[in-house]
């Protein structure tokens, strides 16, 4: 179980670091973390969350042509764990210039989601498929309206440097990463009416992280949810609404990090 | 017999000058213990403008029935502690020797009055004790609610599509959320404003530390000392025990397009107007604290525009692009302005213009285009005409009192400094052609907002108008029409 072995190497760090540093603090940057046990946790949250019966009940009624799959990028950049960003080309047919996730349609060849994210990753930013190491996937997480949903691949690509990145400029302008902790200081939300004129309870809040740029919509949804279970000590889940992927931590699974 | 003027007179002692002393119009602010800010701008004259600026405007309704800012407005100065209805109210003010009035936008709500400069004290006991403890009973509520409903009525059967396009605008560019919600009470939720709703949302917002006290033609030390005295220095009259439901949500630009068909009813005007559908086009600017903040001013005053009736034809004088590309050249255009609204967090600038409804696509055509020249950049004389414009606006409406009462009370409120119009002068001379193209870039890749108001069946399709702004050409695409338009 998670219990034991993180508990006491992070006694033991907090231990060591107490008078130096104080506990909010205690991030990538001063301990060296095992991302074995980010990886077991991150997993073990998974499984809970797929295994909801609610939730696996609403996924039902999504009416969705295609499949969808997003690579969620962990990796470590100078010891700090980090999300990996692309900026949109302008050149693509839709969301032009917005952030996300690498990733796309799940197509003829593809043995799924998790070969469909992957295949993408390497044709965008130019990654080897074979050195990513995927963790788990999370449920779909969908717009508010439930007509578009990703199925995010949770992999991790170990220490990148973005400079060394070659992008395809067809699909991407841009790639940069973010670290957790900078995810979790610039973010804000913003409250959704359904209908301009009047409050709804169908009505629903939508995260929103000011970085280098601003990252919004269903990416942001996804960091909400990464960040929920990677952050839970210093990170309260912001999406709230019909769609929302609610990540509930039991006290004994909370990941200091 | 000749004296030259271009030389000192012989024997004549030296001038001593006087020295510009820039401190005397320094403007300055102090922050109290309970969180409110007090500003002062120092000014010549017999009269001062003093007032109180809320951080509470129809953005931070998402939680409540729209319009409670509005409604607000209306129960402004009409009952409270001391003066007992707004008759009182007006004579108080009338006696300090001037005028109160309380004003509410999508942000900001404002309470102010412009009096003797030798009135402050019982000035700011007024509009403390107006802000503070409003009455807010049946009679007030109730009178508020019929004003409401005739003023809804009327912005339902005038043909001024001004403020419906502006609410139009916002809703288009800002889905959803904050400043996109509408400002004004909707009919089928005004019921819900009542004595606790208002309550509610007052004490959720009305909190000194979202308040700034600003002041022009004050002593600043006298200001604080008097702020201290009156200004939340009671428990309000709405109670701080009960329910709240603040938010802080983020504007989030969103694009998209909002349409509403409607018939004029142009039956009772006195002279024959014509019949016109409305149109407004906008994309994403950007917030007034952005580096890009001043070459998108600067994109304003060059575009400007107004009303066909203005125009008068190429000798006339009006210089602007939409005068001089849009309505001198097509005679069908009634109207073609450029609005730039800008916020804390976000900012929207669009075109909207007015024709007939059969010409709403040639309207919607000519406006993309405008946008679309942009990135081909601007000529000198041309620039520099718009960044003098925008100057000369600036300081000849700083020369108002009431106007620089606004100016510091927003800028201390949303940034805590005030940027000194000498500055913002500087910032405006900057300007070259690069950021007005950089910035019409930035424009053109966001999501268009769309609004339309009155016959709209012409509109053009919102995927049309969108791949229209993507083209160097800003053309839509040609429609083959079997039957006529």
């Amino acid at each position: 179980m998670l219990r034991t072995p993180i508990c006491i190497r992070l006694f033991i760090s907090r231990m060591k670091y107490n008078t130096r540093t104080p506990q909010k603090q205690l991030h990538a940057t001063h301990c060296v973390f095992s991302t074995e046990n980010v990886k077991k946790h991150v997993v073990k949250i998974a499984e809970s969350l797929t295994s909801e019966l609610s939730y696996s009940n609403s996924m039902k009624r999504l009416k969705l042509k295609n499949q969808a799959a997003v690579l969620v990028p962990l990796c470590t950049v100078n010891g700090e764990l980090c999300l990996l960003f692309t900026v949109r080309s302008n050149n693509l047919p839709t969301h032009k210039g917005q952030i996300s996730f690498p990733g796309g349609g799940v197509k003829h060849g593809d043995t799924g989601a998790v070969d469909a994210a992957l295949r993408e990753t390497e044709e965008e930013i130019g990654f080897p498929r074979n050195k990513v190491d995927v963790w788990t996937t999370l449920p779909h997480i969908s717009n508010h309206t439930r007509t578009a949903a990703v199925i995010p691949v949770v992999g991790y690509l170990g220490e990148v440097n973005v400079g060394d990145m070659v992008p395809d400029r067809n699909e991407v302008t841009e790639i940069f990463t973010v670290s957790l902790t900078d995810l979790v200081n610039s973010a804000s939300y913003t409250r959704f009416r359904i209908k301009a004129k009047k409050c709804s309870e169908h009505d629903y809040v939508m995260p929103v992280y000011f970085t280098q740029y601003r990252i919004w919509g269903l990416t942001a949804n996804i960091v909400d949810t990464i960040l929920s279970i990677l952050k839970s000590d210093s990170y309260n889940q912001i999406a709230e609404g019909k769609f929302t992927v609610k990540v509930k931590l039991s006290s004994d699974v909370k990941m200091v990090s | 017999m000749t004296t030259p003027l271009s030389v000192p007179l012989r024997d004549s002692p030296k001038p001593i000058y006087a020295e510009s002393a820039s401190e005397t119009f320094q403007t300055m602010t102090s922050k109290l213990n309970n969180g409110l800010t007090v500003t002062s701008q120092p000014k010549f004259g017999t009269f001062c403008t003093v007032g109180i600026l809320i951080d509470a405007g129809s953005r931070h309704e998402v939680a409540y029935p729209s319009g409670m800012s509005h409604y607000l407005e209306r129960c402004a100065f009409a009952g409270s502690s001391i003066y007992k209805d707004r008759d009182a109210v007006m004579l108080a003010v009338e006696k300090l020797g001037g005028i109160c009035d309380c004003q509410s936008s999508r942000d900001t709500t404002i309470y102010a009055a412009s009096v003797d400069r030798d009135k402050l004290e019982p000035l700011m006991e007024l509009l403390a004790d107006s802000v503070y403890q409003p009455t807010l009973d049946d009679n007030i509520i109730e009178q508020a609610r019929e004003s409401i409903n005739y003023e809804l009525d009327e912005l339902d059967k005038k043909p001024d599509p001004e403020p419906m396009m502006t609410e139009l605008i916002h809703e288009a560019g800002f889905r959803g959320n904050t400043v996109g919600l509408p400002k004004y009470p909707q009919a089928e939720t005004l019921h819900q404003i009542n004595r606790a709703s208002l309550q509610k949302f007052l004490r959720s917002y009305y909190l000194p530390e979202r308040m700034v006290v600003a002041g022009v033609g004050v002593d600043h030390d006298e200001l604080v000392t008097l702020s201290e005295k009156y200004v939340s220095a009671k428990s309000p009259s709405w109670s701080l025990d009960g329910a709240r439901e603040s938010d802080a949500s983020v504007a989030q630009y969103t694009g998209g397009d909002v349409k509403v068909q409607k018939h004029f009813d142009l039956s009772m005007s006195v002279v024959p107007m014509p019949e016109l559908a409305h149109v407004s086009i906008g994309m994403e600017s950007v917030k007034f604290t952005d580096t890009n903040f001043v070459p998108f001013a600067v994109l304003n005053m060059l575009m400007g525009g107004g009303g066909s009736f203005s125009a008068g034809g190429p000798g006339k004088g009006m210089f602007s692009r939409l005068y001089l590309n849009v309505l001198n050249r097509h005679h069908w255009m009634y109207a073609a302005t450029a609005y730039h609204h800008s916020y804390d967090d976000g900012g929207l600038f669009c075109i909207q213009g007015s024709a007939h409804p059969s010409q709403l696509r040639e309207c919607v055509h000519v406006i993309t285009q405008e946008f679309a020249k942009l990135t081909n950049g601007i000529d000198k004389v041309e620039l520099n005409r718009a960044k003098k414009q925008l100057q000369s606006m600036l300081m000849m409406n700083l020369e108002a009192r009431p106007v620089i009462f606004e100016d510091v009370g927003r800028q201390i409120l949303a940034t805590g400094e005030r940027k000194s119009p000498k500055q913002l002068c500087e910032m405006i001379d900057n300007v070259s052609n690069d950021d007005i193209v950089r910035v019409a870039r930035h424009m053109l890749s966001s999501r268009p907002a769309v609004a339309a108001l009155g016959d709209v069946k012409q509109l053009p399709d919102y995927e049309d108008i969108e791949n229209a702004l993507t083209r160097p050409d800003g053309k839509l695409p040609k429609k083959f029409r079997l039957f006529g338009r």
